[in-house]
């Protein structure tokens, strides 16, 4: 086990290796000026020069990538060029709101997708299995840009149950911050929703025919303990590999997501920083996604051979 | 009580068919509105969609909006009032006396830190402003200021190199902006802004909000003697989307919303919490040309564009049908706006005509615009009107930052661009588009009448004097088509129909300190 995870730790290092200098130089390919943003577009040549010097930007683009690449192995992830702050402390406003959709939609997506697909296996080509197949279907074809909107025009404007944009900090209002985001989560969680309760269904019905259920059965045991017990555990294995990949879409989701329901979090602040060309803030807050994109993927590996005995990652 | 100016007045009662005389109850909305933004304890809370960059005045770089959050927290030594007549704010009297301009400054004024402000500290700012080594923005502003000194405590001196008809107008903006002398050495305004405004900084989350309290030792009153500001704190919400901008105006989430396109705010119209309030705040759109190279380096190639473009019609489309046309970036209430000057008819066949003398037919014409409603419409409008000239052009339709940088480079023929106006003097509007070589003279014009008027515009004094200038200025730019002008789509302020007490800048920006809530 310590060999695979060492194993998986050099991977992750030359995986981000890779990713920085492409995010550098993919970056340093877009169009446009950061004196721009910063001094509009009024500013003369003089003001944009001086600018540029303080910000580093006069200097060959080797240099430039040496300098953070550097600062990156200190732990030091720079300034933003708009404001000034560090991009540290920018990230660690908004990681706890993109961490908080993402767990909500996660958790709400597992809730729902696996008693759901249980359900629609047990009750194999029943009227409820095609409702929620059907369902399943439905929510894996409408895309988060346009379900965001729709349920801020139904929840949000139609019935005023749900705020329709905005965010408040749950150490300050634990409820408010709950209902700020109720509707974020569902739309970032029906995706997610859908593969779960597809992929929950197929597994069961896979173990439900398998040898050791009938044996199960003939041994008297209940049905809901064969089905709780016996065929769920097996079924499992694939569910967790979904939802394991699902969190790289599922991060995507949040970047669409936080931008309509103006959330301050990472995704959000990528846009944001995209579109400004706060190039080292997009730097940041790109490496910390994959990093944990990555990690997310380890612990998914490491928790089939909890589950699963019989996977065992070091060859004797 | 009102703080609406008279042209304000006029302004709503000539247009605004939107506006709340027509109340009916509203479809949807309202229903959580209120409580949440604490409207009866004082919150105001504001739906902004350009944050500014930083909060040091010298170095704020939108040409307008900023001043709406800086204002919050800084005075100038002058106000400039929205009828353009200039009153003390911390300068209780001043005199000019030739090239001296002397200002008495008001005692017992504390920064938001404590420190006095005196006339030392007056001398601090406008030195930094003054120094162009240090990159701010505002350097333009006092580039006819020779030297500043403090002639006592309370008496500041202004030497000046040669008459300058808009020094006062810079005085009573950025440029003039007052900030407690520790922090201008700590260098720490850009995000922790310390003046002494009607209201303190307490949190700025960048992309997220800024929140302000009311400054308990301001120095303003308002006329009954009462303590300002009434408002006890303000929120900015930095949202750019109009959609989620309106949606949260109409759930009551934000009080004020700073700017909507028609199209979304016309969908407000019926809602009887939200009223409209027309500041003379226009959006001006206009085609820049490039007459270095490709087609409209031909002139006549340009005034075919000019007969080509039906603004009407162009307004209708992308602007709801809430637009004025004029012929420069003036609006019609500006004191250089001149009616004499239009623009031309709308002509296709004359300009198929000129297209034809000229020789260019089929020939290509790239039109650029930016990836923001509703200015790719507007470009498709002019694409197809050209089109119809014998013309055969395209529309790229790209991100700002890509859009300017393609401009500055010269590679482009024709972008449909937009400005804010007014602005707070004609040369801050005309100059920086069309001096030879200025910033957005992307499109390469260059005459030496043009830039010999514009130059003698910052030089003279009198009102009437100067509107003649740029009169001249407005029809040597319509008479050579440097720039073609489309529509100007109105853009009121919308706001909560209890908040009361707005007062405006002569550009139409607002300040908060003497807005209330009419419970």
């Amino acid at each position: 086990m310590t060999g695979f995870i060492l194993r998986r730790v050099v991977q992750l290092v030359i995986v981000l290796a890779i990713v920085s200098v492409a995010l550098f130089l993919l970056l340093r390919l877009l169009p446009g000026d950061p004196t721009t943003t910063i001094l509009g577009t009024e500013a003369t040549h003089e003001q944009r020069e001086i600018l540029r010097a303080e910000l580093g930007l006069d200097q060959p683009l080797i240099v430039q990538f040496g300098q953070w690449i550097l600062s990156v192995f200190n732990g030091d992830l720079g300034e933003s060029w708009i404001t000034g702050e560090p991009v540290s402390a920018v990230m660690s406003d908004r990681l706890p709101v993109t961490v908080q959709l993402g767990v909500m939609s996660l958790l709400g997506a597992l809730l729902i997708g696996v008693p759901a697909g249980v359900l629609a296996a047990v009750r194999r080509r029943s009227t409820l299995d095609t409702a929620l197949t059907g369902a399943g279907v439905f929510f894996l074809a409408i895309p988060n840009f346009f379900l965001g909107p729709l349920l801020v025009l139904l929840f949000a404007l139609s019935l005023g149950w749900a705020p329709p944009s905005g965010f408040v900090n749950f150490t300050d209002d634990p409820i408010a911050n709950l209902i700020h985001m109720v509707l974020p989560a569902v739309t970032v969680g029906s995706m997610v929703v859908a593969v779960v309760m597809r992929q929950a269904r197929g597994a069961m019905l896979d173990s439900l025919g398998g040898d050791y259920i009938r044996t199960a059965k003939a041994t008297g045991l209940s049905r809901g303990r064969v089905v709780m017990v016996y065929a769920l555990r097996n079924a499992l294995l694939p569910v967790i590999t979904v939802t394991g990949l699902q969190v790289g879409a599922l991060l995507s989701g949040t970047i669409v997501t936080e931008t309509i329901f103006t959330l301050p979090g990472m995704g959000s602040l990528i846009v944001n920083s995209i579109f400004s060309r706060d190039l080292p803030v997009v730097q940041g807050a790109v490496l910390l996604i994959v990093v944990a994109v990555l990690l997310i993927n380890l612990v998914t590996d490491l928790i089939y051979a909890w589950l699963d005995p019989r996977i065992v990652y070091d060859a004797a | 009580m009102t703080n609406t100016p008279k042209r304000g007045d006029r302004r709503n009662a000539r247009r605004l068919s939107l506006a709340a005389s027509t109340l009916t109850l509203a479809l949807f909305v309202a229903s959580c509105g209120g409580s949440e933004a604490g409207d009866s304890a004082g919150t105001l809370t504001v739906g902004f969609d350009n944050e500014p960059v930083t909060l040091d005045p010298a170095f704020s770089s939108a040409i307008s909006s900023d001043r709406n959050v800086l204002n919050m927290f800084y005075d100038t030594l002058v106000r400039q009032d929205a009828d353009g007549e200039f009153v003390p704010a911390l300068a209780e009297d001043w005199e000019q006396d030739g090239d001296t301009l002397r200002f008495f400054l008001r005692e017992g004024v504390t920064f938001h830190d404590g420190t006095d402000f005196d006339a030392e500290a007056a001398v601090a700012n406008l030195t930094r402003v003054m120094d162009p080594e240090n990159g701010n923005t505002k350097a333009a502003a006092l580039a006819k200021v020779e030297e500043v000194t403090a002639e006592g405590e309370h008496i500041l001196e202004l030497t000046l190199s040669e008459p300058d008809p808009i020094l006062l107008v810079n005085l009573a903006h950025e440029a003039g902006m007052m900030a407690s002398p520790s922090s201008l050495e700590a260098d720490s305004l850009d995000r922790e802004p310390v003046g002494t405004g009607p209201f303190t900084l307490s949190s700025w989350r960048s992309n997220v909000n800024l929140v302000a309290e009311a400054n308990p030792d301001y120095w303003r009153t308002d006329d009954e003697g009462e303590a300002l500001p009434r408002l006890g704190q303000v929120t900015f919400d930095f949202v750019t989307d109009p959609s989620t901008l309106r949606a949260n105006l109409s759930a009551g989430q934000v009080d004020m919303v700073r700017v909507l396109p028609p199209e979304e705010y016309l969908q407000l119209e019926e809602n009887p919490q939200v009223t409209f309030e027309d500041t003379g705040v226009r959006r001006s759109y206009y085609i820049s040309i490039n007459q270095e190279e490709g087609v409209f380096e031909n002139p006549q190639a340009r005034e075919a564009l000019s007969l080509a473009v039906d603004r009407e019609g162009i307004g209708e489309a992308a602007a709801s049908g809430e637009y004025d046309i004029s012929p420069s970036f003036a609006t019609e209430f500006d004191w250089f706006f001149d009616e004499s000057i239009q623009v031309p008819e709308h002509d296709p066949e004359r300009a198929a005509e000129l297209i034809e003398e000229a020789g260019l037919e089929g020939e290509e014409v790239s039109i650029l615009v930016r990836r923001r409603d509703p200015d790719p419409t507007i470009a498709e409008l002019v694409q197809s009107e050209l089109n119809q000239t014998g013309l055969s052009a395209s529309v790229e339709v790209l991100e700002f930052e890509s859009l300017l940088d393609q401009m500055n480079e010269g590679d482009y023929d024709a972008a449909v661009m937009v400005i804010d106006v007014p602005r707070l003097d004609p040369s801050l509007t005309f100059d920086p588009y069309l001096v030879t070589g200025a910033p957005n003279n992307w499109g390469g014009i260059s005459s030496d009448e043009l830039d010999d008027l514009l130059a003698e515009g910052t030089r003279i004094e009198g009102e009437s004097e100067r509107a003649e200038i740029y009169s001249e200025v407005q029809r040597s730019i319509g008479d050579n088509n440097d720039l073609v002008f489309l529509h100007q789509p109105t853009a009121p302020l919308i706001h909560d129909v209890d908040l009361q007490g707005l007062v405006f800048n002569v550009d139409g920006q607002w300040r908060l300190d003497e807005a209330w809530f009419e419970s």
